[in-house]
């Protein structure tokens, strides 16, 4: 029996762009604000940072989104990490990164009903998603709820931490969407999967 | 003339300042003493002698009676409850612990009553710090020219004087407190301005200048209870450009740019921090650490490897997709073919 399903939903196109947006917005206003400097700067710093708190507040809303929406849809399976063999499969992917794509090799781990991520992806999905979006969330609240953390830690401001934190998962974000839309071109074509993010995707299987 | 022969209070009294609530409180007073003071400030517990002789070390005579918290009388001239209570504490940290009361005030105050004359000097700040080689005096004769080209004093030039701002009695300057809290530094700088500027209807009532309430004024400025806790009001108000605290600028020449102190060259690097950045570059440790040390201000908290090493984390990024990218398009082109096979 086939079945056909969908990859791409559209919760999870909308969740994605409007992720996109943020990333973007972020960067930009974070970037302006970290570097401030009187009369060159990218954008005015109330504006960066009235901008950066918006789009903080949709990127929580978006990862709230999307941690109730892998619970409930059947989304959540793509993150569910299968740790027997994972360094070797990972080992795999990178060597067609590395070496196979040049060569025009197959992609080792084309997308399947549960598993739609390839190794590497799925790993730093699963990272960014539940390790460095949750502690970029937790130190930005900080700026907000400053009453909340210490005064002082370790004989600094309380802030500190958090502030340096955030700055620090900013930067690495920053690098990972680079990567990330880098290797969105190095699918089956180069716009094959903005096409399939943008319209979505059917994955037709048979079903034994 | 007369004057009281004696004050008698008996009861313990506190709080309160009217002889007449004070149940069983005999105060004798002349005439004109009743006048000028219609509330002698009578906590004057457990004095029953006519004179104070000044003992050897005349502070602790004249902080018999002056160390009383509720010491004070309502002034008939301009209707406000003089405080005359000095905090024993706030003198010995003050710049003047060294001094005794009797260096500065006359020796009509050397005996109570006081003489009538004795309350008739006029201590200024300046008839010792000024072109006198004795005292302290090149700081506050810059700080002179700033302040007489101050709004303040530009606008109520009589009423305005040093006393407005500074009490003799606990001032402390910044750059004697290097290791203090800048949170107690801007608490107490801040507390000089705010002691008029948070009862406008105060300013009002003697000037007739209507100001909004400060949070009003500065709405822009987000959190600005927040910024008040971290950078004074003179950061602001006295221009961008030089520590110069007392040139208090009128308010279409303040501060507004957030810029201003959230950037690496910062404003707050040349006033507020200034202190704690000479003392470090002495000490010879001046790395960013001072800055790391006090508040996290956006834009001005950054450490050069931090700065560095995101920047070549992005940049090698980027190089490595594009090298990564440019190589697939290479060989693609260099054997179409192969491509899909
Ligand atoms: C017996 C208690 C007592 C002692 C001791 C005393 N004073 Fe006073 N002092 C008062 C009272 C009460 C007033 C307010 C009434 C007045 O001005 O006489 C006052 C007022 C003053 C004033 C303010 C005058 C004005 O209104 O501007 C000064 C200054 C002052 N005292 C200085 C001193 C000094 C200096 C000493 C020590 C050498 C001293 N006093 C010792 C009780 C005392
Ligand atoms: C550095 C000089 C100096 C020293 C030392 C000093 N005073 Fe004063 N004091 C002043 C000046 C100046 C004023 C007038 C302030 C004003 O006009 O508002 C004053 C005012 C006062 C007043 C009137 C209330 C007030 O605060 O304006 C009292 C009371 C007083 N001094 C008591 C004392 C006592 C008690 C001591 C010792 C512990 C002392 N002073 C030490 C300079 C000094
Ligand atoms: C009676 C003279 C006199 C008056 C009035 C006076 N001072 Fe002083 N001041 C001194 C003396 C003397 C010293 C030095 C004290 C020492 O070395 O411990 C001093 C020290 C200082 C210092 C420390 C400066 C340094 O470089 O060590 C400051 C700040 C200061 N005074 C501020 C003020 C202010 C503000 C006023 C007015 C509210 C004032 N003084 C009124 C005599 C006076
Ligand atoms: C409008 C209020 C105001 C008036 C008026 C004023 N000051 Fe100040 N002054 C301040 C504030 C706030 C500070 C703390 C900022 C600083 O340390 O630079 C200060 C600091 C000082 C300092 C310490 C400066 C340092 O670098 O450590 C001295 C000394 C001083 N004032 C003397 C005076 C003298 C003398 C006068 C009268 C000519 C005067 N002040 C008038 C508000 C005022
Ligand atoms: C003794 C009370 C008093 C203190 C202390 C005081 N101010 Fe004022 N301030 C006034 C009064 C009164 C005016 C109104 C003057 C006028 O225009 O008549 C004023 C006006 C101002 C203005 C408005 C200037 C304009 O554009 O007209 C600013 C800004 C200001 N003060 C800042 C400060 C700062 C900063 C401090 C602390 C360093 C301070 N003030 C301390 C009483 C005070
Ligand atoms: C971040 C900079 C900044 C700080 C800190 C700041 N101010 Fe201001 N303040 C301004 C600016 C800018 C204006 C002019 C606002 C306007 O014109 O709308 C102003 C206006 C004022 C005015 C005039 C209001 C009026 O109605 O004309 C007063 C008085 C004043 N500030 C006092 C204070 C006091 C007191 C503090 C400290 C508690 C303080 N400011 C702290 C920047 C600042
Ligand atoms: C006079 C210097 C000064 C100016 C001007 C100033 N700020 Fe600040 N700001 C600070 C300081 C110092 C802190 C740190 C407060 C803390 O540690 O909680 C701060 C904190 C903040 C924070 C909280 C996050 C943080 O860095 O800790 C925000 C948001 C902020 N400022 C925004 C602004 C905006 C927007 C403006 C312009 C409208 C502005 N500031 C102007 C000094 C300034």
């Amino acid at each position: 029996m086939k079945t056909t399903i969908e990859l791409y939903p559209t919760w999870i196109r909308v969740w994605h762009w409007s992720n996109a947006l943020s990333f973007l917005i972020l960067i930009a206003t974070g970037f302006s604000m970290h570097f401030a400097t009187p009369g060159a700067y990218l954008i005015p710093f109330n504006t960066a940072r009235l901008l950066h708190n918006f789009f903080g507040i949709v990127l929580v809303c978006g990862w709230l989104i999307f941690v109730f929406g892998n619970l409930r849809g059947t989304n959540g399976i793509h993150y569910r990490l299968r740790l027997t063999g994972l360094f070797r499969r990972l080992l795999t992917q990178a060597l067609f990164y590395g070496v196979g794509i040049f060569r025009g090799a197959h992609h080792p781990f084309p997308a399947t009903r549960d598993a739609k991520f390839n190794p590497l992806q799925q790993v730093t999905y699963w990272g960014v998603m539940f390790g460095a979006i949750p502690l970029l969330i937790l130190s930005g609240l900080a700026f907000f709820f400053h009453d909340w953390i210490p005064e002082q830690v370790l004989g600094m401001d309380g802030l500190m931490i958090s502030g340096v934190l955030h700055y620090v998962i900013g930067v690495f974000l920053t690098a990972f969407m680079i990567g990330h839309i880098y290797l969105a071109t190095a699918g089956e074509t180069v716009f094959g999967e903005f096409k399939k993010m943008l319209f979505g995707a059917t994955l037709t299987e048979e079903k034994s | 003339m007369k004057r009281i022969q004696s004050i008698q209070v008996r009861g313990a009294v506190s709080g309160h300042l009217l002889p007449g609530q004070l149940p069983g409180s005999i105060l004798v007073m002349n005439t004109s003493m009743r006048r000028h003071l219609p509330l002698l400030l009578a906590t004057l517990a457990f004095l029953s002698t006519t004179t104070v002789q000044a003992e050897s070390g005349q502070e602790a005579g004249c902080m018999r009676c002056h160390s009383m918290k509720t010491l004070a009388y309502l002034d008939s001239k301009t209707g406000g409850v003089r405080n005359l209570s000095i905090d024993p504490d706030a003198m010995a940290r003050s710049d003047h612990k060294k001094l005794g009361c009797r260096s500065c005030h006359g020796a009509g105050f050397e005996v109570y009553p006081h003489f009538k004359e004795a309350r008739l000097e006029r201590l200024e700040c300046l008839n010792c710090h000024k072109e006198n080689i004795d005292f302290p005096h090149e700081l506050f004769e810059s700080i002179e020219r700033s302040f007489e080209r101050s709004v303040h004093f530009q606008t109520l030039p009589d009423s305005f004087t040093c006393f407005s701002c500074h009490d003799p009695h606990d001032f402390r300057s910044l750059s004697k407190q290097p290791n203090e809290e800048l949170t107690t530094v801007v608490a107490r700088d801040n507390g000089v301005c705010r002691r008029c500027h948070d009862t406008p209807n105060e300013i009002y009532s003697k000037t007739g200048r209507k100001f909004s309430p400060l949070v009003a004024t500065h709405a822009w400025l987000p959190e600005a209870e927040r910024h008040w806790d971290n950078v004074r009001c003179v950061e602001c108000h006295t221009g961008p450009k030089s520590n110069r605290s007392h040139f208090i600028l009128g308010r279409n020449d303040a501060v507004r740019a957030c810029e201003a102190c959230h950037s690496q060259n910062s404003l707050l690097v040349a006033k507020l921090y200034r202190h704690r950045l000479r003392e470090e570059k002495r000490s010879g440790t001046l790395t960013n650490s001072s800055v790391m040390n006090n508040a996290y201000v956006i834009g001005l908290t950054r450490h050069p490897w931090l700065d560095w090493g995101g920047i070549a984390l992005i940049v090698m990024t980027f190089l490595g997709v594009t090298g990564h990218g440019l190589a697939r398009w290479l060989f693609t082109r260099r054997d179409p073919h192969e491509n899909h096979h």
